[in-house]
């Protein structure tokens, strides 16, 4: 075990958080923490317990402006805390930090012009993905900025950016995430019992299997934003509903389209002629389209030709992003390799629809 | 069939109007033969296609028993009649394709025994049961035709049936050459008839040395293995989960459902220790080897709503759950474990692969369901 790791590990210790004895942390051959458990673990045990009392809590007050997510309210208090924490578990989430220096190294964040462009070449959605991101975290500096002049911009955008990449907008600021790699389906479930956060598996484990954490499903390019390289052994998602708008082009789409409104969250044009499925879990997995999904296309399945149309529509736009095929990866810098495996993980999973399509009994069109 | 008495159905069929794309060549791979690309073909392409004018073509001018109604009565009757002449048949070329019966005898589980029916049931009753019916129904078939001509010698009535059913293109029957291309539900061209020629397209673009399919239709992996008399886990498979599952009527909580999924699908209902139990006889509702298809979905949604309008975000958790219920009721009949591979009879072997395969398809749809749970 690394000295930092066991350091990590006694601050946890300090700040009551306790972690399943068999469990036993690594540094990955990708340079990512992994941790297996060395011994059976039934389904539901726990894995690691945070005691209420010792979660982070936001400063005191503070009125801030707007409808704030409470979790930028934590951000700020660990911002505060940053040159000296006052508690075990400040120190324990700021431990979890990536320096600059490291973070620059690989995070999409921080990729020039050059790149961003080699981005575009090799995927249309990249680049936005990554436009987004950066902009959300200088959004966020901006305002933490306004509430507290006198914090250090350069310190709440590290903080925000690791934030993002730990998870901790998802998990108010869990500590020790950055234990477990990331996954949808082999996860791990984190939840609230008696105000202690408990992180529990979902399944039966297997002596030296490796424990993940599900923190929700992400956009293959927003899990790539954040990760030191690609992994192919892990899950990963195309994030349908956020990607895609769909014209309204026939009359029978359009006198199918108010009764699907009823049963779905779709999202309507002002000029009435593009609509958007605005679902998180509408997603194209690896295993097929989510159920979201599918829901989506039987909202109009009174209609077989208009459920054709939607289907070919999905496919030719998520084809048209995807440029992987066009890019040599010994064209590519090291750091640029992951976006490229990314993209052509993107086209797999594109592929897995496209079958799924014909195996509904649609004639798909060409990728 | 070998690669003489192929070249010799081909030389008929080309006398007869055959078109067969240059670039297609029959040969074997792994002992299995099929039809190949010898150069890139494009979509869209016409790879083969023969003239209707030369097929056996029956009068159809009796009356057909309700239940054997999927059955083409009238063609089996011309086709055995034109075995039965043998070489002096106009249609020579087409019957020299049959598989004889002492072949299929090997292999088919139209010959299977009370012993091996027992093995069978041991590891999948629903594959005994298909098995069982489908061998009644031939039995039924081969009665109804030798009743239209008794002087029809039932064995080859029995060898036309099981041809039939394994080669037999909709509408036409069994066209030469044209039947030796392998099925592929996702990869199969597309096979029409104008009604002149019957015609094979390609759906999609093939590279040099790819093998080039026809769809025969969507069908339960159980359906292929009994009707195909092989089972190749390389392939694409699917499970009709909702032809395999008697559903108690009363099971449905939404009152009404039964009448509005009797309006909407193919059901088939059947009385079982004094209740009325219904499945759905419909294809196209299939499990494919990783997800459920659309049709399958909707069907399970309409079970639990009966046709009223339910937000999605309600409906999603008991659709997963139900969904989920079928998994295990097919992993419960899967029992291909209790037996040993070694120790069964050829005619067995492939519905041991068969109901690997099943259980491999039946786990990626479970994790399916998991991830959307997550």
């Amino acid at each position: 075990m690394s000295p930092e790791l066991k350091q990590t590990l006694q601050l946890a210790a300090h700040a009551g958080i306790t972690l399943h004895p068999a469990l036993e942390t690594l540094v990955g051959p990708l340079g990512s923490l992994q941790t297996f458990t060395r011994e059976a673990l039934p389904a539901g045990s726990v894995l690691w317990q945070q005691p209420a009392a010792q979660r982070l809590s936001p400063p005191e007050h503070i009125n801030y402006p707007g409808q704030v997510d409470p979790a930028i309210a934590l951000l700020h208090q660990l911002a505060r805390q940053a040159p000296s924490p006052s508690s075990a578990v400040s120190r324990l989430l700021l431990s979890a930090c990536e320096t600059d220096e490291q973070i620059r190294a690989y995070h999409g964040t921080y990729l020039d012009a050059a790149q961003l462009k080699q981005l575009g070449a090799m995927h249309a959605v990249l680049p936005n993905v990554l436009a987004m991101h950066t902009q959300r975290v200088q959004q966020i500096v901006q305002y933490l900025r306004q509430i507290d002049p006198t914090l250090d911009p350069q310190v709440i955008e590290n903080l925000s950016v690791n934030a993002f990449r730990l998870g901790w907008f998802n998990t108010h600021f869990t500590p020790l995430t950055q234990l477990f790699r990331r996954c949808g389906l082999r996860g791990t479930r984190l939840s609230v019992e008696d105000q202690n956060f408990v992180l529990r598996t979902q399944r039966e484990l297997a002596p030296n299997s490796e424990v993940f954490i599900n923190l929700g499903r992400q956009d293959i390019f927003e899990q790539l934003i954040h990760a030191r390289e690609f992994d192919p052994e892990l899950r990963y998602y195309i994030a349908f509903g956020a990607r895609l708008q769909f014209a309204v082009k026939s009359g029978a789409m359009q006198s199918l389209l108010a009764p699907a409104r009823q049963v779905m969250p779709i999202a309507v044009s002002n000029t009435g002629d593009r609509m958007q499925l605005q679902d998180p879990h509408a997603l194209l997995m690896e295993s097929g389209p989510s159920a979201s999904v599918i829901a989506f296309f039987n909202a109009f399945a009174a209609d077989r030709n208009v459920q054709q149309a939607l289907m070919n529509d999905a496919l030719q736009q998520l084809q048209a992003m995807n440029h992987a095929s066009k890019v040599a990866a010994s064209a590519l810098a090291p750091g640029m390799q992951k976006y490229l495996a990314g993209a052509q993980r993107d086209q797999a999973i594109l592929d897995h629809f496209r079958d799924w399509v014909i195996d509904s009994g649609f004639d798909a069109p060409a990728l | 069939m070998s690669t003489e008495v192929f070249c010799q159905q081909k030389q008929w069929a080309s006398a007869h109007g055959l078109f067969l794309h240059e670039a297609v060549e029959r040969k074997a791979v792994n002992g299995i033969y099929g039809m190949y690309a010898l150069r890139d073909i494009p979509a869209n392409t016409l790879l083969a296609s023969f003239p209707a004018a030369q097929l056996i073509r029956p009068k159809r001018d009796r009356r057909i028993p309700a239940e054997l109604s999927d059955v083409d009565l009238p063609y089996l009757l011309a086709t055995a009649r034109e075995l039965t002449l043998g070489d002096d048949s106009a249609f020579s070329g087409i019957l020299k394709g049959f598989e004889p019966l002492e072949a299929m005898q090997q292999y088919s589980t139209q010959f299977i025994s009370e012993a091996e029916l027992l093995l069978l049931r041991s590891m999948s009753p629903t594959a005994y049961s298909w098995v069982k019916n489908a061998n009644e129904k031939a039995e039924r078939v081969v009665a109804a035709v030798c009743a239209m001509d008794p002087s029809l010698d039932p064995q080859v009535v029995l060898t036309v049936f099981l041809n039939y059913k394994s080669r037999s293109f909709k509408e036409v029957g069994i066209v030469p050459v044209l039947d030796q291309f392998n099925h592929s539900d996702r990869l199969g061209n597309e096979n029409s008839f104008d009604g002149e020629r019957v015609q094979v397209y390609t759906r999609q673009s093939y590279r040099a040395g790819d093998q080039l399919f026809i769809s025969y239709g969507h069908k339960d992996l159980l359906m292929h293995a009994i009707h195909y008399n092989y089972f190749d886990p390389n392939g694409t498979h699917f499970i009709e989960p909702a032809r395999r599952i008697f559903t108690p009527v009363a099971s449905l909580t939404r009152p009404n459902a039964f009448n509005h999924l009797q309006k909407k699908y193919k059901l088939q209902t059947l009385q079982h220790q004094g209740q009325m139990l219904f499945f759905l006889n419909d294809n196209a509702a299939l499990m494919t080897e990783q997800a459920p298809t659309l049709y399958l979905t909707q069907y399970l949604s309409d079970s639990l709503t009966g046709g009223q309008s339910v937000a999605t975000a309600q409906l999603q958790s008991p659709l997963l759950q139900t969904y989920l219920q079928m998994l295990d009721a097919l992993a419960a009949n899967n029992r291909y474990r209790s037996v040993q591979r070694e120790t069964l009879p050829p005619r067995l072997l492939r519905f041991y692969d068969l109901l690997q395969k099943e259980e491999l398809i039946i786990q990626a749809n479970r994790n399916w369901v998991l991830e959307n749970v997550a």
